[in-house]
């Protein structure tokens, strides 16, 4: 299972760090407060923080199928000389990787430790529904892995629980997928179906 | 305080969240914070922060997990403010 997750870092005020009392203790667990302590751009590690955690949580609610707000559940830790992370949630472990650039993070988790998949960041203008960009583009990357599949054959459903499922076809090549916006930018990641792991 | 006066200020509490104003009017118990309103999960620590405070209350971390719903957030919030009267 994979999960993905973008913030925007001009929309989320990366600026803005310790806004509120509180807040800290609500989200960030105490081991990753000492993180952000140490850190010298600790507005960009907060939200790439709160990336990790909402990407893993992704892959737990497929697993799960609970909802559930406890970001202070989902803890982050760095796998040292790796440049990934390991996350725990209220059921075991998943592993994340992440982007860190000027004007974004984003955060791709998946319950394997090793994953190979496809992912894009895209910038969303503002007249743009990003939810719907975030779609096209991601059927235009699925028709570049597959060459011979045109636009007109993917059809994009939802889960009833609201996990994007995606068919080629009416078959689901892609084995899993995962879809995030925030502010002027969108994210996806897909894996293909029956990919071994190891 | 009644049920219908918490979830008039729980409007307001959210309305700085939600984007699309419109999805206001139509607020109810089922309505969801994420899926209907479309609020950043980000913002939902911000709205469990301004409840403390509008309310005067704690929402501890167990509770937190639950606000998702209208429902849920009304019914977590009564709790605690008629705990205190």
């Amino acid at each position: 299972m994979i999960g993905n997750d973008i913030v925007c870092l001009s929309t989320a005020g990366a600026s803005d760090f310790f806004p509120r009392p509180r807040y800290l203790d609500k989200v960030y667990h105490p081991s990753e407060q000492r993180l952000l302590f140490a850190d010298e751009t600790p507005g960009r590690l907060r939200w790439l923080l709160w990336a990790l955690k909402e990407s893993a949580y992704k892959v737990w609610f497929k697993q799960s199928h609970k909802r559930l707000f406890a970001p202070q559940k989902f803890v982050v830790s760095p796998l040292p000389e790796t440049g990934m992370y390991n996350i725990k949630t209220p059921s075991g472990s998943v592993f994340a990787r992440a982007e860190v650039c000027a004007d974004y993070v984003v955060a791709y988790a998946s319950s394997e430790p090793s994953f190979s998949n496809f992912t894009g960041v895209n910038r969303c203008s503002p007249t743009e529904d990003p939810s719907a960009f975030v779609r096209e583009k991601l059927v235009e990357r699925v028709c570049e892995v597959f060459p011979l599949c045109r636009k007109e054959d993917i059809r994009l459903e939802k889960s009833p629980e609201g996990i994007p499922l995606l068919y080629i076809r009416g078959f689901r090549e892609i084995f899993d997928l995962s879809l995030s916006h925030h502010g002027n930018f969108v994210s996806y990641v897909f894996t293909l179906k029956n990919e071994k792991h190891h | 305080m009644e049920i219908a006066e918490i979830t008039e200020k729980l409007r307001s509490i959210v309305r700085p969240y939600v984007d699309d104003k419109s999805l206001l009017e139509n607020i109810n118990g089922d309505t969801d914070l994420l899926k209907d309103l479309k609020i950043n999960s980000a913002h939902l620590v911000d709205i469990i922060l301004d409840a403390e405070e509008v309310f005067n209350i704690e929402i501890d971390d167990e509770a937190a997990e639950k606000m998702l719903t209208v429902k849920e957030a009304v019914r977590i919030i009564a709790e605690r403010v008629n705990a205190k009267t």
